[in-house]
């Protein structure tokens, strides 16, 4: 009887912590860049790159930074951890600077794979994808947790 | 005019449908063409305040545009006009990326549609921190001047009209930028020299009439901003000074009861006031976003020390709280005219006012976003100010709600 009713518990439990484990595994991402990239970067580094502070990536290769769709979960996950600003407050920052002449926003990729064929095809790319889509074609930079 | 107006009402209301990408670009012979854009769709209905009529408007009145001439009056009903807009900007960038061509049209609701040139500049990167730029730009009077129409970057559902009610914010002119990191503060500097000529001003509708032509200079405009921002806080410091003349085209309301044109416009002016009136206008900002908290608190002094002889100052100061998308805010805004009372200007005959607002925003996409705001403006002036030569400003509690998106 007590096995009967701790069983149900057992798999509710399990079920919970697979859907933890699953949720912090999709948290998880990298930052990359190209091939003849830097080897590593800061966090701080990637949010220059990102709001427009800097124009270039360690080593003196001009930025090209690549951004994840609107609509991308990833987005407001990289904007809220690496610059401390929601994925909102990062496009209404870059609507102050675009629509007064002080910058132009980073482009949008439709996806990781589109992100890091952009970052892999640009010198001085840099991109943030889900670290299970991270392959030989890109460097890993930063890893978030 | 009618024309216009339904044409701005479709396009805003179809931009409702959907928040695309903040910018879209095609090259064209080597030429990067970017285009991108901004709309507001506000809609605004008074809940109260003061009765009677004030510059040909039935209160009360809720001036939420003075440069434009944005005014909620006492008509009843929902007003959509005065914090309606839809801009568009496009972006020409030169193969050596250094050189780069912007311009920026805005259609407003507050301007019965009419489409108007805000921006058209050059912009010539020396190296990666200071940029050249020629051509009609914003006059950077305030920290939020230069996103004044962009809805999404406001915390606000029009900008607090005590603080930034002033009668031009364009230039034509000339100005170095400088934007780098200096001891790990990011640093932006700015200086300028123009001029700006305003036909029909909207500032000066809201004290003279709504049919009144007041034609306005701003000549040898000088000055520049200087902002710090590290971590959690910003601050800025701006100096401008100009010479300053006005046509009052449609003349001056006749408040003398014996006149035989009392409540009649007369004397209207054929030139612009000589000599020139001089103003010197200092302001700071102290901003702070600080984990969930936001703060903005800025500050003007406005002095026409000359041969106009009154100094204007306004303050605001606001209190936010970030709740994942939603952001409460709670604003004071803050206006007082002071004039030489030595020179013979009557001391109870001064324009004072303030403004309480409550700003509830929710974030519906990171490209767009949902106002509501409660404004409940209190006329402190001296018991002898008029606006129009007959009425006082007059309280009113109005309440707004705008759709901002940038496209």
């Amino acid at each position: 009887m007590f096995f009967t009713k701790l069983q149900p518990c057992l798999r509710i439990t399990a079920l919970l912590t697979g859907l933890l484990a699953a949720a912090s595994a999709s948290a998880e991402f990298v930052v990359i860049v190209g091939k003849g990239g830097p080897d590593a970067m800061t966090k701080e580094q990637v949010a220059d790159v990102f709001l427009g502070k800097a124009a270039s990536l360690p080593g003196g290769a001009s930025a090209a930074p690549q951004d994840q769709a609107d609509s991308s979960p990833l987005r407001d996950e990289f904007y809220t951890k690496i610059t401390g600003k929601s994925a909102a407050q990062a496009k209404a920052y870059w609507s102050k600077l675009a629509f007064t002449g002080k910058g132009t926003p980073p482009p949008e990729a439709g996806n990781s794979a589109a992100v890091k064929k952009a970052v892999a095809g640009a010198p001085g790319g840099i991109g943030y994808i889900e670290k299970s889509a991270a392959d030989a074609t890109v460097k890993v930079v930063l890893t978030v947790n | 005019m009618i024309f216009r107006m339904r044409h701005l009402a479709v396009l805003l209301s179809s931009l409702l449908l959907g928040a695309p990408s903040l910018s879209h670009a095609v090259e064209v012979g080597g030429i990067d063409l970017n285009g991108s854009g901004f709309a507001t769709l506000g809609l605004g209905h008074m809940l109260g305040g003061s009765e009677g009529s004030m510059s040909g408007y039935r209160k009360p009145v809720f001036i939420s545009d003075y440069a434009q001439g944005g005014v909620y009056d006492g008509k009843g009903g929902i007003q959509w006009q005065p914090d309606s807009k839809l801009g568009l900007q496009g972006v020409a960038t030169f193969p050596d990326r250094r050189f780069s061509v912007t311009g920026q049209v805005v259609a407003r609701g507050a301007r019965d549609g009419a489409i108007n040139l805000e921006w058209l500049y050059a912009s010539f990167k020396v190296n990666d921190n200071i940029t050249l730029q020629a051509g009609r730009k914003r006059i950077p009077m305030f920290y939020y001047s230069d996103t004044q129409d962009i809805g999404v970057a406001l915390p606000w559902t029009h900008l607090p009209p005590q603080l930034y009610g002033w009668e031009v914010v364009n230039y034509n002119g000339f100005n170095v930028a400088y934007r780098g990191q200096v001891a790990g503060w990011d640093v932006g500097a700015n200086a300028l020299v123009g001029k700006e000529s305003k036909d029909r001003s909207g500032y000066w509708k809201v004290y003279r009439g709504r049919n009144n032509r007041t034609d306005v200079r701003w000549d040898n405009i000088v000055g520049g901003d200087v902002s710090l921002a590290k971590d959690w806080f910003e601050t800025r410091f701006v100096y401008l000074q100009s010479k300053v003349r006005q046509k009052n085209a449609s003349g001056s309301l006749d408040t003398d009861p014996a006149s035989s044109t009392y409540g009649s416009y007369i004397d209207g002016d054929t030139s612009f006031s000589s000599p020139a009136g001089k103003q010197k206008i200092y302001g700071a900002t102290f901003n702070i976003d600080y984990e969930n908290f936001l703060v903005r608190s800025e500050f003007i002094r406005i002095a026409h020390n000359d041969v106009m002889g009154y100094t204007d100052r306004a303050q605001i100061l606001g209190v936010g709280y970030r709740i994942g998308k939603w952001t409460p805010m709670y604003t004071v805004s803050n206006y007082r005219s002071q004039a030489d009372i030595a020179a013979g200007a009557d001391p109870d005959g001064q324009e004072a006012h303030r403004t309480h607002s409550a700003t509830l925003r929710y974030d519906l996409t990171t490209s767009s976003a949902v106002k509501v705001q409660l404004d409940v403006q209190k006329d402190r002036s001296g018991p002898n100010y008029t606006v129009d030569g007959f009425n006082r400003f007059g309280n009113a509690r109005l309440l707004t709600a705008t759709y901002d998106v940038v496209f």
